[in-house]
């Protein structure tokens, strides 16, 4: 490795230029010196938090860029530098399940939507595993993904499954695809869970190439504890406790919403009618239905309602397909499926 | 006196949700200290009972931390977003240092 001219202990440079050389420079073993060197820097400056780190590494490139950290089990964000891009596999099952849910998600949305990665314009995936001890979750936080290891009792793990990395991936297509966002919290709330179910479930379809009578329509399936479920939620059946596990509280259709629900809860009527939409217009989830519902994004506005999205991907089918084609029905009548006119 | 925090959120919700409780006699003292330091300094029983964004993102964990002293008991459900240095300081020593229920 040639020598870099700033060296890798050299504290004087900011983490920003680190990183900004980081990214320029075309020696990948240089980089990771040069990212663990930012790391350290930010470290000792103090910036525990994520929002200064990211600063200087989300210019857009167009090409794939994946990194992992691992937070050794406590809460600083992002953590050691694990796995960054074209290296090689890690010992770490939980990282190289993070890497390549990351990079499938991205694929999909490159070659299927032709979207640039989270914001369209490129930003680069910074994923971090083994967050706090026994962490029953996974979360992107607004900059990037975060997976705890579970508890091992109720949950096993949220690397393994990759609808969950593309749900929670997608959160962060939401907040640049949506103007201003999707508020989360009631409908808008509803919606925004919802919406990252889809395209979970539409990355897992395409992963293994399903069609939408193949597909199994599970969100979390293998995640949890067998003792305890199977899945976390059913697109195709909402609140079907066989399915799922014993606290599916999903409503399928409006006769069960829950006023004041969570918004895990009330996102099982979008989804279920993302699922009615998508058999009737069959094939793979990814070829119509998808498209449809990504192109209603930009439609919607922060506090939209069930009745917006139907209304959205009602005008986003026209768009694509037609006003009065078959396809604008089939997302008609799915709605109304669900109850929502 | 008790502290038991309780997150919501993430991809997995209300299921995920996870429980810490911690009673400060049984801490080592110097642990101790520093939480209850942090209470003091967030004027917990003071706060009013709701701190939480208008417009929460998908990120926005919800976090309840109930604390009883044995003379007084009191709940805050807030966004960290919202809290002051010390309550997020606080929930982050909680986080880091507890293990879940």
């Amino acid at each position: 490795m040639a020598a870099h001219p700033h060296g890798c202990t050299c504290f004087i440079i900011p983490p920003k230029m680190l990183r900004k050389l980081a990214e320029q420079t075309t020696d990948q073993q240089e980089r990771h010196c040069l990212l663990d060197t930012a790391e350290a820097s930010a470290h000792l400056r103090g910036q525990r938090s994520v929002a200064p780190i990211r600063l200087g590494i989300t210019a857009a490139t167009g090409e794939k860029r994946r990194t992992v950290y691992d937070a050794q089990n406590k809460s600083t964000l992002p953590g050691k530098l694990v796995r960054g891009e074209d290296s090689k596999p890690s010992a770490d099952k939980a990282v190289n399940q993070a890497y390549d849910g990351a990079g499938a998600t991205y694929d999909f949305y490159r070659e299927i939507l032709q979207r640039n990665s989270i914001d369209n314009k490129g930003l680069r995936i910074d994923s971090t595993v083994h967050y706090q001890s026994k962490f029953n979750n996974a979360f992107w936080n607004g900059q990037q993904m975060v997976y705890g290891d579970g508890d091992g009792k109720l949950f096993l793990g949220f690397t393994g499954a990759v609808d969950v990395i593309a749900h929670e991936l997608t959160h962060g297509v939401t907040q640049y695809a949506v103007p201003g966002g999707l508020v989360y919290e009631d409908q808008s709330g509803a919606l925004n869970e919802s919406i990252s179910d889809v395209f979970g479930s539409i990355v897992k379809q395409w992963t293994l190439k399903q069609s939408v009578e193949q597909a199994d329509w599970l969100i979390g399936a293998g995640i949890m504890a067998p003792s305890v479920g199977k899945a976390l939620r059913s697109m195709a059946d909402p609140g079907n406790q066989q399915l799922t596990w014993s606290g599916d509280d999903q409503p399928k259709n409006m006769a069960g919403y829950v006023e004041n629900g969570d918004v895990h809860t009330n996102s099982g009527i979008p989804n279920h009618a993302f699922y009615a939409a998508a058999i009737a217009l069959k094939g793979n989830s990814w070829d119509k239905a998808g498209p449809i519902w990504y192109k209603s994004l930009s439609l919607l506005t922060a506090n939209a309602t069930f009745a917006d999205m139907a209304k959205a991907t009602a005008q986003a089918a026209a768009l694509l397909y037609g006003a009065d084609s078959a396809e604008q029905h089939a997302v008609q009548a799915a709605w109304k499926v669900v109850g929502v006119a | 006196m008790r502290l038991i925090l309780k997150c919501t959120g993430g991809f997995a919700g209300p299921a995920g949700a996870q429980t810490r409780t911690v009673d400060l006699t049984q801490l080592p003292a110097d642990q101790a200290s520093q939480l209850q330091q942090l209470l003091h300094a967030s004027d917990f029983f003071a706060l009013p009972p709701k701190l939480v964004k208008q417009a929460p993102k998908s990120w926005d964990f919800q976090y309840d931390l109930e604390v009883d002293d044995g003379g007084q008991n009191h709940c805050v459900r807030y966004h960290l977003d919202e809290a002051s240095p010390s309550l997020k300081a606080l929930t982050e020593k909680l986080n880091d240092e507890v293990d879940p229920d």
